[in-house]
């Protein structure tokens, strides 16, 4: 329903704003350029990205967006639009909504991450799915967007890693290893002191970072931009908006690890739309104790299995 | 005019004279370092020489590189400069990329051994020590080799005069061939920390003594005691001669 | 390593006390890093209360000790009486000296007390025989420098026969622990005006 009413609003503010206007290199078109933002769309189109499923997802509604909305500044990744934006991380970061949904939750005894697999056919072998991974034994990392660039980012997270430790017989700081790939997020262009171009566009895919070191669990969210904020509970990909409201609704500073595991699989159960099980979801946690645990499946249907028993524990209550 | 023929003529072309560039030289003085229960100590002599010539009675070698760690690297008195610098700036960059962290004494030993075996063909001549408090407030002395071959110990010397002086340790900080009186020689004196002025006495000791023999020891001692209030410079005179 | 003074390895050391001296050697014996022989002494006694240590090449050290032997026994033939530890310090450096440009390998110290006075007498050569006064220690062998510093640190005039022995004897043990070639057992005579007394040291064995 809120879906079709956005879809409305979106065609309409379209019809509103003003069409792209031609470029010219005359520096009376670039002042009249300047004059007439028709940015709006974007704008728009950004605030609206909000699915719930996958079936409603349309991608031709994308793509004649997309098409409406490109200029000279789609072509250079790393060319500023004379407002300041950089339309391809912009894009990028759209990417990450069509992903699965991944959720991190931090609690005083150690960090829950949680995500969403979606085994697209009873064939597939779900287990092939990965995506929650080890960076180091005290550091882990689940991921939405464009996965596969995603294995980049954890090889070069995984040498930062292992070359911190190797140099200073120390494991690296949650926040070090977060900045170090958010670094590499910006290597689709040249860096400042000559460092190559690395790749030919921006990633496609956010991370949620969870780790533990001397200063506490923590979560960090990192984006194609290279910026990356620390979190308490922190949900990404296309079931996101939803999920972050759960979260803030949910959240709070004396959440239990196991309350924690508990709600994040409740928030996937939400923002799902196949039956929970250990097939299409999977968590991971990071404590002092234990460092990084992917959970075995037996564990996770065990999770779920409580998770659905207080449900409907609760439903009946309210009965 | 006639040119007498002498036999030197072709002696001089007969032989080819080879020249070499020496990258190295050798500047003497040595180093000296102590871990006690709650404080470490780094000791160097102020001599600075080049062959028979004493260059400097006063050039500090030991040196506060940050977060309460000493460091000295002595041998060839260059390698051991460009490597201190070399460490200070590592310092600097560990504190912009790791949040301002305290360098902890193990991982400044770790980040050592790289600084020396990055030049493993070319390497800084110079034996290196360290010494700070490690992460339960003991004092901690770390030693290498020119590559970078690494070890926590209780005490090493280094440079011109570590053959007199270490065995000298051993006997006095390890008590190495001690042993209980009445045991035959089958119990070993109990290991024990020794206090700072016990552990002043000993550096003392060892350099007045390594000044009397070798000829590169001498003019000053400078010692840099570490404990978790700080670090304290003491300077004493040694023999000028 | 093809020096020849330390193929086979060894040291010896020699202190002055209070109307008293000391003298002693390790026991091994080596090529290069091999270890032949753990009863190899390199202290010798000539008369009662004179003593020749020699380290160095180890043919050179059999050679020289027969060799003194000889001497020594001549020197008792002649004079009929027993030599004074200057006397054979003497015949020690000019017997070296002989061999100015075809030298033994050897770095003899010579310790003992006068056979009349019983004053302490140590000193030391190089390979050639320039001698080497000392009033306090001499120090010799491939543990030199080890020995210096030990000697130099724990060193003090005057000490008794059983401080001698205990100070001599840390210092030939923690000199020889820090040196490969050297070890493998020790030997410490003290020599005091009616006594001679050997003592062989337990030492680590590697």
């Amino acid at each position: 329903m809120r879906e079709t009413d956005k879809h409305k609003n979106k065609i309409k503010i379209r019809k509103e704003s003003k069409p792209p206007p031609a470029f010219s290199s005359t520096i009376s078109s670039v002042q009249q350029f300047h004059t007439n933002p028709p940015r709006t769309i974007l704008h728009t189109f950004r605030a609206a990205t909000y699915y719930h499923y996958l079936h409603i997802y349309k991608p031709h509604i994308h793509t004649s967006i997309m098409f409406l909305t490109r200029s000279e500044y789609d072509r250079g990744v790393s060319t500023f639009s004379p407002e300041g934006r950089l339309f391809q991380v912009e894009y990028s970061l759209e990417a990450i909504k069509l992903g699965s949904t991944a959720i991190g939750i931090l609690t005083s005894e150690g960090v829950i991450l949680g995500v969403e697999k979606r085994v697209t056919s009873p064939l597939l072998e779900s287990s092939s799915i990965e995506k929650i991974v080890e960076i180091d034994s005290h550091i882990g990392c689940t991921m939405s967007g464009l996965t596969a660039d995603a294995r980049s980012m954890i090889d070069h997270a995984r040498v930062s890693c292992l070359t911190h430790n190797l140099y200073y017989d120390e494991s690296m700081q949650v926040e070090s290893l977060t900045q170090s790939v958010c670094d590499l997020a910006l290597r689709f262009g040249e860096g400042a002191s000559g460092e190559k171009r690395l790749m030919s566009r921006p990633f496609g895919v956010a991370l949620l970072i969870a780790g533990i070191d001397e200063k506490g669990p923590q979560l960090y969210h990192a984006e194609p931009s290279g910026t990356f904020y620390k979190y308490d509970a922190k949900a990404i990909g296309l079931g996101s908006e939803g999920a972050q409201t759960e979260l803030q609704n949910e959240y709070h500073k004396s959440l239990t690890l196991k309350e924690a595991e508990l709600l994040a699989l409740k928030i996937l159960k939400q923002v799902m739309e196949e039956k929970l099980d250990c097939k299409n979801a999977q968590l991971a946690s990071v404590t002092k104790e234990g460092g990084f645990k992917v959970y075995e499946d037996e564990r996770t249907d065990a999770l779920i299995k409580e998770l659905n028993e207080t449900t409907v524990d609760e439903t009946a209550e309210a009965l | 005019m006639t040119t007498i023929a002498s036999e030197y003529g072709n002696e001089n072309n007969s032989v080819p004279i080879e020249h070499r560039f020496n990258p190295y030289s050798d500047n003497g003085g040595t180093v000296l370092g102590i871990a006690g229960e709650d404080f470490a100590i780094l000791a160097g002599d102020t001599r600075i020489v080049s062959g028979y010539n004493i260059d400097s009675r006063y050039e500090p070698k030991v040196f506060d590189v940050g977060d309460n760690i000493v460091m000295t690297a002595n041998g060839f008195a260059a390698d051991g400069a460009a490597l201190i610098d070399r460490f200070k700036s590592a310092f600097k960059w560990y504190k912009f990329d790791n949040n301002n962290k305290k360098l902890t004494i193990q991982s400044a030993a770790r980040y050592i051994q790289h600084l020396l075996y990055g030049k493993r063909f070319f390497p800084f001549y110079v034996s290196t020590l360290i010494a700070g408090l490690d992460e339960e407030g003991k004092g901690a002395v770390y030693s290498y080799d020119p590559v970078g071959s690494y070890e926590r110990e209780q005490c090493r010397a280094g440079g011109a005069a570590a053959s007199l002086i270490m065995p000298f340790l051993d006997n006095q900080v390890n008590f190495k061939n001690q042993f209980e009186p009445g045991s035959d020689g089958r119990v070993k004196k109990p290991l024990r920390y020794l206090s700072l002025e016990e552990v002043l006495a000993l550096v003392r000791d060892a350099f007045t003594s390594a000044t009397e023999r070798h000829i590169q020891v001498g003019d000053g001692l400078e010692v840099l005691i570490v404990t978790k209030d700080g670090i304290k410079k003491v300077y004493y005179p040694l023999k000028r001669d | 390593m093809s020096d020849p003074s330390s193929i086979n390895g060894g040291c010896a050391v020699a202190m002055v006390g209070k109307d008293c001296i000391a003298i002693a050697c390790d026991l091994r014996l080596g090529n290069q890093s091999l270890s032949l022989a753990n009863n190899f002494e390199k202290v010798f006694p000539f008369g009662d209360k004179t003593f020749l240590g020699l380290t160095g090449l180890a043919s050179d050290v059999l050679t020289l000790k027969e060799d003194f032997r000889l001497k020594h026994n001549l020197y008792k033939l002649r004079e009929e009486r027993e030599i004074e530890p200057e006397t054979l310090a003497n015949l020690v450096s000019s017997s070296l000296y002989e061999r100015r440009f075809g030298p033994y390998f050897v770095g003899p110290i010579v310790a003992g007390l006068h056979s009349k006075t019983n004053k302490p007498f140590i000193c030391g050569f190089d390979l050639i025989g320039c001698i080497d006064f000392a009033k306090d220690f001499i120090v010799s062998g491939t543990a030199s420098d080890q020995l210096y510093g030990m000697c130099e640190s724990l060193y003090e005039p005057d000490l008794e026969p059983e401080d001698l022995f205990e100070t001599i004897s840390q210092a030939l043990l923690n000199a020889v622990d820090r040196d490969a070639l050297s070890g493998w057992g020790a030997v410490v005579y003290i020599v005091t005006k009616d006594k001679v007394v050997k003592r062989v040291l337990r030492t680590r064995q590697d």
